[in-house]
């Protein structure tokens, strides 16, 4: 068990800065997004303001669609990028554990990390525009953020799978295919219409999440 | 002084020549999808109509938008794997004990990337020439090409601060000089204004771009030092 | 010594970037709430005089009201209902709607059809547009046949009018020199300036385009069952020509800005009309024109004037209407003070810095020049350095954008130079 912790540790030293300032553009961006809000809806009018939103349902929180990939590079490429280049996955891989473990204690602490990043920015952001919008806006803008948010994590398990895999002419196959995958989350939908996608792109996630597993057993097994 | 810049060289193109051919693939192929697409409407709608649409439609036709962040993909490609190596293996410290001066190494170093952004810009534009001019007249080409040139120059832009950040010692330095940079580049990747319209800025663009390549001696220096 | 160039010209960068960003950042943290009345104007034909309408708030606890009230020149107020009865030519289609449309309006008979089809509104602009030089000739019998569509678009080069075929991108050669035969005949010299046609499409195809040639003189060319139809045109006054709009009513074929500021009316017999308009160089303007008048308006700094012409474009009277400017809000001059100057980017204009008045951000500026000079001197900088002084002067320029700047890049001193000031202080 203590190994594990030891584990955990050394994953929070590599990616401890990255994680930080994932988690400064997340609220910084998200604060933006409430700022300019704000200052539309009282320049405008309150009125004015909230029937134009809901005649054209502009996408004020736009900006915020790429935000959550960005975190996932972040931490992802932080987390596994020193893995690779320094070949140090080999003695992690030594230590006394099935392996198995250890590569699901990094992914799973990295899942954990990114969740860490987004999830208090969101519901901070939910606080806030609360204020000046009424829950039949505020729901649907959850709704169109959430396959951005699902988006990051399943590039994040994505990254650990290119990561671990030993050749690179498969990582590159892998990275194609990933930039498919990845823009199933990023499609520019209307307001509230990814509703019906959503279980979809769980089921996507949650492969995906499987994805590292078969990565690093051909990893461990030596194809280098 | 010849032949350790040479080999200098040599080292660098090792480092960089799998991303960078990678992005020429990519930028190749992007614009050769720019004109199969335009080829393709001008099949479905006749030439004329295209012609007229791309020249007076509001908002403007920009046929060659997904060429945007080409030239600054590809320096980013160029970049990071020319300096990330650099920093994170410390093998800078090796190259720096070389019988060269630091200056002159990296100056080296940040020249070589330059050449090669310079190739890859040179190669963009002669094929986009090439197509453009075959399938329309000089008063689009023109106009495209002043709108185009804001584009090409973000690359060398973005290449002279990845340089300039990753020979930069401390870490929150780092952030606020990426931050800088971002919002430098906003004033080059401008689009959806009809074509030719920031043609009165490439002259303040163009001094950025020159005034820009000096940076990473800065950092570097400090980096040598050992600063934090 | 190169280093720190360099390293100024980063500071310099950085002053760039926050320049463009803090600005904005600032706005929309701390906007102004809107509001400001909004004011019309119009010329009735009853009273012979202008109405003045405008939008009131009235800001009550919570929540904002507002209402129109009516006022004329002298200051005499009208109700609703009473405006109504002056404006009978721009309520036709509810008049007629209830039925109380009249028979004769100030002494002349009328029909709801005939007002309605005499009303007309239209922008015109005294700085031409946006201009590639490559435009498509349509033929005058365009709408008999469908072998006169053409598939060419023309431009008219030093050498004279190139007709490109599109589909082939290749100058048809024959069609051209038809073209430039007409044209030189008539003594066009190439190239041409430029060329005007009117946005709406039966229109353009029955004038054709005004083609202003080098010497600035102005032709008129359009083409007829493949033909071409060139004719010379006289300038207005024997004025060049600024900018060329169409008209969209019968009176008027075209409304001509000339390079001094003069607005002519070309009539559909090719003779001009001079308006008593004041200089309309850089401005866009509107026109509406009803049975009885034709009512040019100019915006300018903070006003707009409205000026009314009868039908033979004489005018009748004119008022400005004056926007009262924004009072200043705390947020306002708190943003003079702080952020001394906006750097931005338009699309034909190029860069652009906007300065705050002086007077403002100087004390802020010295105010961080002094703690920039505090901690300059606390890491042993010494003011005799040039390059010290030139921070501090990045400082007292740019304010808070410098300050950001010379500490984000820092100045370290080399080991020679703590040396040596190590020995020159003992």
């Amino acid at each position: 068990m203590t190994i594990l912790k030891h584990l955990i540790y050394k994953e929070w030293v590599k990616t401890r800065w990255f994680a930080s300032i994932a988690l400064l553009l997340n609220l910084g961006v998200l604060v933006y997004i409430f700022m300019s809000l704000r200052s539309s809806f009282l320049s405008a009018g309150g009125v004015t303001y909230l029937s134009a939103l809901l005649t054209y349902k502009t996408q004020f929180f736009s900006i915020y669609r790429y935000i959550p990939l960005g975190i996932a590079l972040l931490v992802g490429i932080s987390q596994f990028a020193p893995e690779i280049t320094d070949k140090r996955i080999k003695l992690a891989l030594h230590l006394p554990l099935h392996n198995l473990r250890i590569i699901y204690t990094m992914v799973v602490y990295g899942f954990v990390l990114l969740a860490l990043c987004m999830i208090p920015g969101i519901l901070i952001f939910t606080g806030l525009i609360s204020i000046y919008l009424p829950a039949e806006i505020t729901l649907p803008v959850l709704q169109t953020m959430l396959p951005w948010l699902l988006g990051g994590f399943c590039a994040y398990f994505l990254i650990a799978m290119i990561a671990m895999e030993p050749v690179w002419k498969f990582r590159f196959l892998y990275l194609l295919v990933s930039y498919k995958v990845l823009s199933l989350f990023f499609m520019h939908l209307p307001i509230g219409n990814a509703v019906s996608l959503l279980p979809v792109l769980c089921l996507v996630t949650c492969l995906s999440s499987i994805a590292p597993v078969y990565t690093s057993y051909r990893f461990n097994k030596g194809q280098l | 002084m010849k032949r350790p810049l040479l080999h200098l060289f040599y080292k660098e193109w090792i480092k960089t020549r799998w991303a960078f051919l990678g992005m020429l693939l990519l930028g190749i192929a992007t614009m050769l999808y720019i004109f199969t697409a335009v080829e393709n409407k001008i099949t479905l709608q006749g030439a004329k109509t295209i012609l007229l649409r791309i020249l007076y439609d509001e908002p403007p036709v920009i046929y060659y938008a997904s060429f945007r962040y080409i030239p600054l993909l590809t320096a980013i490609a160029v970049g990071i794997s020319q300096y990330v190596p650099e920093i994170t293996q410390k093998r800078i410290r090796l190259t720096l004990h070389l019988p060269i001066g630091n200056h002159t190494l990296i100056a080296g170093m940040a020249g070589f990337g330059l050449v090669l952004l310079t190739l890859g810009n040179l190669l963009y534009t002669g094929l986009f020439l090439y197509y453009n001019v075959r399938l329309f007249p000089a008063e689009i080409t023109r106009p495209v090409m002043i709108s185009l040139t804001p584009w090409l120059l973000s690359s060398y832009i973005a290449y002279n601060f990845i340089a300039m950040i990753a020979m930069e010692p401390g870490k929150w330095r780092k952030v606020a000089y990426s931050v800088i940079a971002w919002y430098i580049l906003q004033f080059f990747l401008v689009g959806d204004r009809p074509h030719g319209a920031f043609g009165a800025s490439i002259p303040v663009l163009v001094l950025m771009t020159i005034l820009s390549s000096g940076g990473v001696l800065y950092t570097s220096q400090r980096f040598y030092k050992g600063e934090r | 010594m190169l280093i720190k160039i360099i390293r100024i010209i980063a500071v310099l960068f950085a002053v760039t970037a926050a320049a463009s960003v803090l600005p904005r950042l600032y706005d929309t943290t701390f906007s102004s709430r809107g509001g400001r009345g909004h004011k019309d104007i119009r010329y009735s034909e009853i009273l012979k005089d202008f109405i003045i309408s405008e939008y009131v708030y009235s800001s009550e606890k919570s929540h904002t009201a507002g209402q129109t009230i009516y006022y004329d020149r002298h200051g005499k107020s009208y109700s609703r209902d009473s405006v109504d009865q002056l404006f009978l030519l721009d309520n036709v289609s509810q008049l007629a709607y209830e039925g109380r449309f009249p028979d004769t309006i100030c002494g002349m008979a009328v029909t709801p059809e005939l007002v309605s089809s005499e009303a007309f509104s239209q922008y015109y602009s005294a700085q031409p547009g946006l201009y590639y030089g490559l435009c498509e000739l349509r033929d005058r019998k365009s709408y008999t046949s469908r072998s006169l569509e053409p598939r060419d678009l023309f431009r008219i080069t030093p050498e004279g009018i190139q007709f490109i075929v599109c589909e082939t991108n290749q100058i048809d050669e024959e069609k051209s020199r038809r073209f430039t035969t007409e044209l030189t005949r008539l003594d066009f010299r190439f190239p041409a300036l430029r060329m005007w046609t009117s946005p709406d499409k039966s229109v353009s195809e029955a004038i054709g385009y005004y083609v202003t040639d080098s010497k600035n003189y102005l032709y008129c060319l359009s083409m007829e069952l493949s033909t071409p139809v060139v004719q010379k045109l006289e300038k207005p006054d024997n004025k060049n020509i600024r900018n060329v709009n169409f008209g969209k009513s019968s009176d008027i074929r075209a409304l001509l800005i000339t390079e001094d500021g003069d607005t002519y009316i070309q009539h559909p017999d090719l003779s001009y009309t001079r308006l008593a308009l004041p200089s309309s160089l850089g401005k866009s303007g509107t026109l509406n024109g009803n049975l009885f008048y034709r009512i040019f308006t100019l915006p300018d700094r903070n006003r707009q004037t409205t000026f009314v012409f009868d039908r033979d474009f004489r005018l009748l009277d004119s008022c400005s209407l004056y926007y009262s400017p924004r009072p200043q809000s705390t947020a306002g001059v708190f943003k003079e003070l702080l952020l001394p100057l906006r750097i931005g980017q338009t699309a034909w204009n190029g860069f652009y810095a906007d300065w705050s008045p002086i007077k403002r951000f100087i004390w802020f500026n010295l105010i961080l020049t002094a703690i920039a000079l505090y901690y300059k001197r606390k890491n042993g900088n010494r003011l005799s350095d040039a390059f010290t002084v030139t921070d501090l002067l990045l400082v007292v320029v740019f304010g808070i954008y410098g300050f950001i700047g010379i500490f984000a890049f820092p100045l370290k001193r080399s080991q020679k130079e703590i040396v040596k000031s190590k020995s020159a202080d003992l």
